[in-house]
């Protein structure tokens, strides 16, 4: 054990030695330099280095080997490593001025303690009246940058943020923003599993020096997933699940390896198309997901700005009569305007615990739904 | 003679195409049925996910693209004649683009998706927006007497239902972006089983109607002057033709999308196959084609079906089959003396 333990700091100083000697060489967030930080993650690694820096990784989920973002985390007060490769954006932490451009990152700031950093917003009006980034804005204390699309940039120059952190879009390229300002790639959202998206709150957590905190909320929501997880997978049945409505002539179901079909798995279901290798959605016709999912026993619909029942699912589409969990009213409704499920992304044991209930109640026979609603 | 029987295989053919295409699509979906499921889905309706994929999806959708085909061919032919131009149809009068913008004040401004009244949201904000654009051009046409600068005023009008739309677009929350781009990709599997009636009476009525205004178009191939020589009230028969036309482009937009080509290219190659403007000929034979070419469209946007689980969108398709027949009309416009 003790000589694992020296030979594990001579290899890491001899990297750190390399390092140093060869400028041209690129570091990667290698273990073998430090603590990798993650672990659930697909698209991010963090690597504590040995001067107390962070190298950060956010892989393209799009490519394989490219990169959306290589950033070096430097404490405020600590002096710059020396030798520092093109291809490192240099991040100053904490960061006390930032624009944030989603209400997930933003309600992570918030839960880290970290919302007097937040200086500008996107897409104001999405903001749910009773959050605090409402409060924030209505009391001119934060800048809208208008559409995320293409954000003002004069405004986000007047907001002096050091940095943006926005949500990569697949082929799009990114607005360029200022020289002074650093563009921080939250891939997240395109994460496959629950543990691994909320595993990013430690990324936010180094950014903006609540690494403590930022570690502490994972760790918890790491252990409850995981007991819940567990709970529900050792009942005996496994109630089959289908998931949103038809619109247009495209039914979109998560893929069989997308970040929802592990939760339902998670969550004791059985997802008809868990043999599907897709991480992303699946457009099908109203005739595919009959013939997979007709028989299934639960249907969770969301909607936005309304609550759907039985009459209103009907309206919208006489044909879902075909769908035995219509028919036996075992439709669980969310209108994410009002619960927006959405920004509970670092908080997936929520969401899980909402799902074992409706799937098995009688594993959790107190709780009382927050997100969703059975139909009337 | 040699006429009358061009005409008569001519119309023998495109129905026994209609029957051919409509048993072969049944065949076609996501889930692989035999002929015995398929027949006895048919006459022994059950609760089977066989007899739903037959009854309430794929017997529909055909319909649809029949009857939609149908409508939007015969309303680009009474445009195209109405304006004496061979460009002129459904999509480019700013109907198409009224019913976009009345598709993207529901989905994109009133909340998101389509609101709890569900889809008939959608299809009554696309038949409104097709009115409110069909009404702007009929107070134009009171007092405007060119045919061309009507049809200019149509396009204009279009510009401006897209320019509202972009803008609308641009403040709307990703999912709404998302629910309208999908409605406008095309489809004709929206009607359901229980909306069939309404959506092909509909069709089916204002086709009837535009039987009666044979001898108004017959005489407008001849110029306005000719037509109203001959006894002919311009205004009242070019009011009705729009109303009608209009009529047509919204009750298929409303539930089908924007469907493209179909209503420019079918009077076209009725014409070119028939040689005859005639409208007691041209009429029902461009209606025929134009329900063969729906279910054609159909068809091919359904072949991949079972390997990709989902239809092709119907604008997909369309654009292959009209834009090498608008070229060949294009460039043999001279030699196809169509109109006057």
């Amino acid at each position: 054990m003790k000589l694992k333990s020296i030979l594990s700091l001579g290899a890491a100083l001899a990297s750190a030695a390399l390092i140093s000697c060869s400028p041209a060489s690129t570091p990667s967030a290698d273990a073998s330099l430090g603590d990798t930080l993650t672990h659930h993650a697909n698209y991010l690694t963090m690597v504590r280095q040995l001067d107390g820096s962070m190298l950060v990784d956010v892989a393209s989920p799009w490519q394989q080997g490219q990169y959306l973002g290589r950033y070096l985390l430097v404490n405020v007060d600590s002096a710059l490593p020396e030798n520092i490769p093109a291809d490192r954006s240099i991040i100053r932490t904490p960061i006390s001025k930032a624009a944030v451009f989603s209400s997930v990152h933003t309600s992570a700031m918030d839960e880290l303690g970290a919302l007097q950093a937040l200086v500008a917003v996107a897409d104001a009006q999405y903001f749910a009246p009773t959050d605090t980034v409402s409060r924030l804005l209505q009391g001119g204390r934060l800048m809208d940058l208008g559409a995320v699309g293409s954000p003002s940039l004069e405004r986000l120059v007047a907001s002096r943020a050091q940095a943006v952190l926005r949500s990569p879009l697949e082929g799009v390229g990114a607005c360029a923003l200022p020289n002074d300002v650093e563009a921080v790639e939250c891939a997240d959202y395109l994460e496959n599993s629950p543990l691994g998206r909320a595993e990013w709150i430690l990324f936010l957590g180094q950014l903006f020096g609540k690494s403590d905190v930022a570690n502490a909320i994972f760790s918890a929501v790491e252990q409850e997933y995981d007991s819940i997880a567990s709970l529900a997978n050792s009942q005996g049945s496994r109630p089959s699940v289908l998931s949103d409505t038809e619109y247009s002539g495209v039914w979109y179901v998560p893929g069989g390896k997308s970040y929802m079909a592990q939760m339902y798995s998670d969550a004791g279901a059985e997802w008809p198309w868990e043999d599907n290798t897709s991480t992303g959605n699946l457009p099908l016709s109203l005739e595919s997901v009959a013939a997979k999912a007709s028989e299934a026993d639960v249907w969770l619909v969301k909607s936005y700005g309304f609550t759907h029942d039985s009459k209103s699912l009907l309206a919208q589409n006489p044909r879902y009569k075909i769908f035995k969990a219509l028919q036996k009213k075992n439709v669980y409704v969310c209108d994410t305007q009002r619960n927006n499920i959405y920004n509970l992304a670092f908080h997936p044991e929520r969401l899980l615990k909402e799902y074992v209930a409706i799937f098995h109640p009688a594993v959790l026979p107190d709780y009382r739904l927050k997100y969703f609603k059975r139909i009337e | 003679m040699r006429h009358s029987l061009k005409n008569t295989v001519f119309f023998a053919l495109t129905i026994v195409g209609i029957i051919v295409l409509m048993v072969y699509g049944l065949s076609l979906g996501s889930i692989e049925l035999t002929w015995a499921q398929i027949l006895d889905a048919l006459f022994c309706p059950n609760d089977s996910v066989a007899s739903f994929a037959v009854n309430e999806v794929r017997l529909p959708a055909l319909v649809t693209s029949l009857f939609a085909g149908a409508a939007l061919a015969v309303a680009g032919l009474m445009m195209q004649t109405c304006f004496n131009n061979p460009l002129a149809g459904p999509s480019i009068m700013g109907i198409s683009s009224g019913a976009s913008l009345g598709v993207a004040v529901v989905v994109l401004a009133l909340g998101g998706m389509v609101g709890q009244w569900g889809r008939m949201a959608v299809v009554g904000g696309a038949f409104l927006g097709a009115m409110v654009v069909l009404g702007a051009l009929m107070l134009f046409s009171l007092f405007v007497a060119s045919a061309d600068v009507l049809l200019i005023v149509g396009i204009l009008i279009g510009y401006l239902s897209s320019s509202i739309v972009s803008i609308l677009n641009f403040f709307a929350p990703e999912a709404a972006v998302h629910s309208y781009v999908v409605w406008g990709l095309g489809n004709f599997s929206s009607v359901a089983h229980d909306e069939l009636a309404l959506f092909c009476g509909l069709c089916l009525m204002a086709l009837l109607i535009s039987g009666f205004f044979i001898k108004g178009l017959n005489a407008m191939l001849f110029g306005t002057d000719y037509a109203a020589s001959v006894g002919v009230s311009v205004v009242r028969v070019r009011t009705a033709l729009l109303i009608l036309a209009g009529i047509l482009t919204a009750v298929v937009t409303a539930w089908c999308g924007p469907i493209g080509f179909l209503g420019l290219i079918v009077p076209h190659i009725a014409r070119m196959i028939l040689c005859t403007s005639n409208h007691a000929v041209i009429l029902p034979a461009t209606a025929l084609c134009g329900a063969l070419l729906g279910l054609v469209t159909q068809v091919i946007s359904t072949l991949p079906a079972l390997q990709l689980g989902s239809n092709i969108p119907v604008n997909a398709i369309t654009p292959f089959i009209g834009v090498p027949i608008i070229i060949y009309v294009l460039l043999n416009r001279r030699k196809l003396l169509y109109f006057n």
